[in-house]
């Protein structure tokens, strides 16, 4: 295929420009004493004018090795990538565009350009991301089949040990999501809370005014009132989550084919990607206070890409799990994911003192406040928010000592280290493979060496950047041991 | 493990000291600005971060020895290790495979003094050691990449 252009209906998604338009239109018009609706028009016409020779100036082309891009309208741009080197594919589908079989490409490649390169086919007919999956699979097969004679053993390998009898079954599993998961998920996730603050936020405090002008009245009349607009308000906080969730994950799908993943998700906009596990760089399984009392969790792998969005370097393959599928669907997905630990070490009890000294400098800041301000009636409430956020620290440094660990999975070069820490009462258990540490640092103060702690950090890759995980106050020897681990 | 050239002692010397004579003149400056400006905290808060960042890099010259001693790095055929840090002490290992390149870089102290100073980059951060010798920065580059070379090869 040479030379195509992309559906017109590419054109839609340039609506922002409008806007853009329309805004800036109104921003200039003032100042200069011009009518505004005159310069409005003028600019949505040449906005349009310019996306539509946009569009005409970017043509596509399906070679038998690379793929060609072609763009600008006054700055002539050529983009060639060649099928080898791309990473993934992502398929998104607005659920309108079904009816014309079109969907919209997001080819991504291991460089690190910037954000004008990226290569995105705005609207181009199904078959089309169809050749290019396929020229994809079959250029990554061959490159594969020359350059990594290691890595397919070593995942054989952890086959053979732990499960040799199952893994021809282990080619092809699914997951699905269900209606019912979806609303346990909203349920334990902090979402709730977050939609409420978005609430207030977006609406500047009006429904808080709202609210307090309820309650006054309730106050003055009766108490249940009250009581009604805080259920509400809650229920329709969780309505909105619950909205929220649907339209991001409603059916997901998670399909293991071989050593691909590919999952497909959505609501208005479907989603679908398909990625190889050699590009994981670490598993990452997320649980709050909530979901260890319910015992589910939610797992999310770490990749690295040339993009920063959460979606395509942290991206959720399995929202909810509880702990009895937890083990089976860990053993069909991550079956070359060792679960044994041969070592832990966890955080000394003495971090509790050290997680809350870290940070309860933040308590002395509304006693400073109120020393130089002086005492008035708005500083009791302040002082009650000071106890509270020092039952909080308190809490969270004492969730922290009990999630905080460092782990391997054996001694060799080929097995795991299994890093979980604490944060905003959330667990988060890192897996991640000798081969995918970027770095390892081992810290420890002359004070900590004193009180035999340490603090050990790796760097992994994570979207177009990386990420740096570490595991605080575990004892100095498990340190060390695990330092060693690395340095072999 | 290596140490640093014995010059880098000059090199951290010299720049303590020019931090000090900036910071110095830079908070005399601030402060007898906002003498006339009459503003009420800001009198207060200038001095006060004004010492402490005079206190931090006096605390920097004096702990040059200990730093030198504490400060070493080791290349090994596997892996390059960097050991830093004297009261908040720092150990990195960096396998030679992850390394994606290897800058050496000289400001005008380090100029001074012909010394140079060394950044590994992996494709995820970056480890530095302080200076080296022209020709030691030149082996590291060499022995690194080579090393990085083959050990992507073997993969």
């Amino acid at each position: 295929m040479q030379d195509k252009h992309l559906n017109p209906l590419a054109l839609l998604y340039h609506y922002s420009d409008i806007l853009v338009a329309i805004f800036l239109a109104s921003f200039i018009s003032d100042p200069l004493h011009l009518n505004g609706y005159m310069i409005g028009t003028l600019f949505v016409i040449i906005t349009v004018v310019w996306d539509i020779l946009a569009y005409f100036c970017f043509t596509y082309s399906i070679e038998d090795k690379q793929i060609v891009i072609k763009k600008g309208v006054i700055f002539k741009k050529v983009i060639h990538v060649p099928y080898a080197r791309i990473q993934s594919i992502e398929h998104s589908q607005f659920v309108l565009f079904r009816i014309f079989d079109i969907e919209r490409l997001q080819i991504s490649d291991a460089s690190k350009s910037n954000s004008d390169d990226k290569i995105v086919l705005n609207a181009v007919k199904t078959y089309v991301g169809a050749i290019l999956e396929e020229k994809h699979e079959k250029y990554h097969r061959q490159d594969t089949d020359i350059n990594d004679v290691v890595d397919e053993p070593e995942l054989e390998d952890i086959n053979d040990k732990t499960e040799a009898k199952t893994v021809e079954e282990k080619k092809y599993a699914q997951y699905k999501v269900s209606t019912k998961d979806i609303v346990l998920y909203t349920f334990t996730s902090f979402r709730v809370f977050i939609a409420m603050f978005l609430i207030a936020h977006i609406t500047h405090g009006a429904v808080i005014d709202v609210a307090i002008s309820i309650y006054q009245k309730g106050a003055n009349s009766n108490i249940f009132s009250v009581i009604i607009f805080t259920v509400l308000a809650i229920i329709i906080a969780l309505l909105l989550s619950f909205a929220y969730t649907m339209i991001q994950f409603y059916d997901f799908t998670l399909v293991k084919d071989g050593k691909y993943l590919e999952y497909e998700k959505g609501l208005i906009t479907r989603s679908k990607l398909r990625l190889s596990s050699d590009r994981i760089q670490s598993v990452l399984v997320e649980q709050n206070v909530m979901g260890k009392l319910l015992k589910i969790m939610t797992v999310k792998i770490i990749m690295a890409s040339d993009e920063k969005d959460e979606e395509s370097s942290q991206a959720v393959v399995l929202p909810i799990l509880n702990g009895r599928e937890y083990e089976e669907m860990m053993n069909d997905f991550f079956e070359w994911l060792p679960r044994v630990t041969t070592q832990q070490h966890n955080a000394r009890r003495r971090s509790i003192w050290l997680f809350f000294r870290n940070i309860s400098w933040i308590l002395l800041i509304i006693p400073i406040a109120i020393y130089f301000i002086g005492w008035t009636n708005t500083s009791a409430v302040l002082v009650a928010i000071d106890v509270l956020i020092f039952l909080y620290i308190l809490g969270n440094s004492y969730f922290k000592y009990r999630v905080t660990s460092i782990g391997l999975t054996g001694d060799t070069k080929d097995d795991y280290l299994i890093l979980s820490t604490g944060y905003l009462f959330k667990q988060s258990t890192y897996y991640v493979c000798w081969h995918e540490i970027q770095s390892m640092t081992f810290h420890s103060s002359v004070f900590m060496k004193r009180n035999n702690l340490s603090y050990i950090s790796i760097t992994i890759r994570k979207g177009e950047s990386h990420e740096v995980i570490g595991a605080d106050y575990v004892d100095y020897d498990g340190g060390q041991k695990i330092y060693d681990w690395y340095r072999q | 493990m290596k140490k640093l050239p014995d010059n880098v002692k000059k090199v951290w010397l010299y720049s303590a000291i020019i931090t000090i004579i900036v910071e110095i003149i830079i908070f005399t400056a601030a402060i007898i600005g906002v003498k006339y400006l009459d503003w009420k905290y800001v009198s207060y808060i200038l001095p006060v971060l004004g010492t402490l960042l005079v206190l931090g890099a006096l605390f920097d010259m004096i702990s040059i020895p200990y730093r030198y001693a504490f400060h070493q790095y080791a290349i090994y055929d596997d892996r390059v290790e960097i050991k830093k840090g004297f009261i908040f002490r720092d150990q990195a290992t960096v396998p030679i495979a992850r390394v994606q390149n290897v800058d050496i870089e000289q400001g005008p102290i380090l100029r001074h003094e012909k010394l140079y100073s060394i950044t590994i980059h992996t494709s995820a951060d970056s480890h530095e050691i302080a200076a080296v010798t022209k020709e030691e920065s030149e082996n590291i580059k060499t022995q690194v990449m080579r090393l990085a070379m083959e050990a992507r090869n073997a993969r």
